[in-house]
């Protein structure tokens, strides 16, 4: 019966805001793609029956995901729809500062919203989007001292004197290498 | 959202995100994250971190070797396996300081798909016959070595005019002083019959070993540590013109020399 107008997707965020995406875009993130493969089409007619407006078009309800950032990952997903799927295990060696301009814009967040978009990428598994978080994250840390990473991401410290000396010691012998 | 409805942040990440964000970078900053704070401590010495980025950066064939390193009666410590194998393997790609062009190899000796590795090939636009790689390690405890090369060497590749080159530099004097005897050697036929046109990534252990001897007055000697640093430079280098395409080097690593081996 939907299988008319399967090209479109409903989305929920948690608020419920409602957000009307192309199924190749949805299809970006593994988990989605793998969901909709499982219940097939008739079963997503029947969650459609909320509202007569989108009556024939499938609704998949993201309750770990706010609004502001399912609309940031679904402008990312949108601008990466035609990339080809990397199968290729990242293993974090290859230079992290090969970001292109778009993507480079698109991390221009606040910190609160930057690991928002990783645990979203993460949840709904979107591996080049958690890739890139996580590599603009990693940027911000390299070639830091203690003190500049934790001004940087506002890490209180929390050892006493005595830890953070016993710590320091303990890690003396890589520091040359 | 964090627990205290701020927006969350990155001490409140969840494990396997803090451990996908260090695994991209260097181990110093991974040190200098477990200093900010105790949760961060705890991830920055977290085992199965360190075993990635071990086997990251060193291929299956070096992780073998791991046992040897660490007491095989405990459980391997990843961090101080990281750090020792750090100090003995030097990738040959990121060192090398001379780019070769490339150019098909005629012996139709392929690497097999590795890491990067440095392929030496002629270049018919130089005029220069000579090829010189040269890896350098920093922070060499004293002790004897065996300097080995893992290469692929093709018949071409005239390895018998080659001179393999170990120097030990006191790392606080700029103009590289040899503080030991420069070992040299030149591998006859003989020598490099066993690495000579195999298919796959061979280990050539340089038959003369290089001594770093400990030295009381040597600056970068740390507080209270037993250790004594020196910078050990390992070359490679051939002035013979008929040194052609064929040579691939992937890495050079140190191992304490053992006596029982010869």
């Amino acid at each position: 019966m939907a299988g008319a107008d399967q090209k479109m997707i409903r989305l929920t965020s948690s608020e419920g805001t409602e957000f009307l995406v192309e199924r190749a875009v949805v299809e970006k993130s593994v988990l989605l793609k793998n969901m909709l493969e499982d219940v097939g089409e008739s079963d997503l007619g029947t969650i459609a029956n909320l509202t007569l407006l989108f009556f024939f078009i499938p609704a998949i309800p993201l309750a770990n995901v706010t609004g502001p950032i399912l609309t940031k990952v679904i402008e990312y997903c949108t601008h990466h729809r035609d990339d080809p799927v990397v199968t290729q295990e990242d293993d974090g060696r290859k230079s992290s500062a090969d970001i292109d301009d778009w993507d480079k814009e698109f991390c221009k967040v606040d910190q609160g919203t930057l690991f928002e978009l990783i645990l979203a990428a993460n949840y709904l598994d979107i591996k080049p989007l958690l890739d890139l978080t996580c590599k603009t994250v990693a940027n911000m840390i390299r070639g830091k001292t203690p003190e500049e990473i934790r001004k940087t991401f506002n890490i209180e410290n929390d050892f006493t004197p005595e830890e953070e000396a016993q710590v320091k010691k303990e890690n003396e012998w890589c520091e040359e290498r | 959202m964090s627990s205290d409805g701020g927006p969350l942040s990155f001490v409140e990440c969840p494990y396997e995100i803090l451990i996908n964000i260090l695994k991209r970078v260097d181990s110093k900053d991974i040190i200098a994250l477990g200093l900010t704070c105790r949760r961060l401590n705890r991830i920055a010495n977290d085992s199965y971190l360190w075993h990635m980025l071990c086997c990251c950066r060193f291929d299956e064939y070096v992780m073998k070797k791991k046992p040897q390193l660490n007491n095989p009666n405990s459980e391997t410590d990843w961090k101080k396996t990281y750090f020792e194998l750090g100090t003995l393997i030097k990738y040959a790609a990121p060192t090398a300081r001379i780019a070769w062009l490339e150019d098909p190899d005629e012996h139709g000796l392929r690497p097999p798909p590795s890491h990067t590795y440095w392929s030496v090939i002629s270049d018919p636009r130089s005029s220069e016959p000579c090829v010189v790689v040269f890896v350098t390690f920093d922070s060499v405890p004293y002790g004897t070595y065996d300097v080995i090369w893992r290469i692929i060497a093709g018949r071409g590749s005239n390895l018998d005019c080659a001179c393999f080159e170990t120097r030990v530099v006191d790392p606080s004097d700029d103009t590289e002083v040899v503080v030991e005897p420069i070992v040299e050697f030149r591998p006859s036929r003989e020598d490099i019959q066993s690495v000579i046109d195999k298919k796959d990534w061979t280990e050539y252990r340089v038959p003369k070993p290089v001594v770093v001897s400990e030295s009381d007055d040597c600056p970068s000697k740390l507080r209270g540590s037993s250790y004594t640093y020196r910078t050990v430079i390992a070359k490679l280098y051939s002035h013979d013109s008929t040194m052609h395409s064929g040579l691939h080097i992937d890495y050079v690593r140190l191992e304490p020399h053992k006596e029982d081996k010869q």
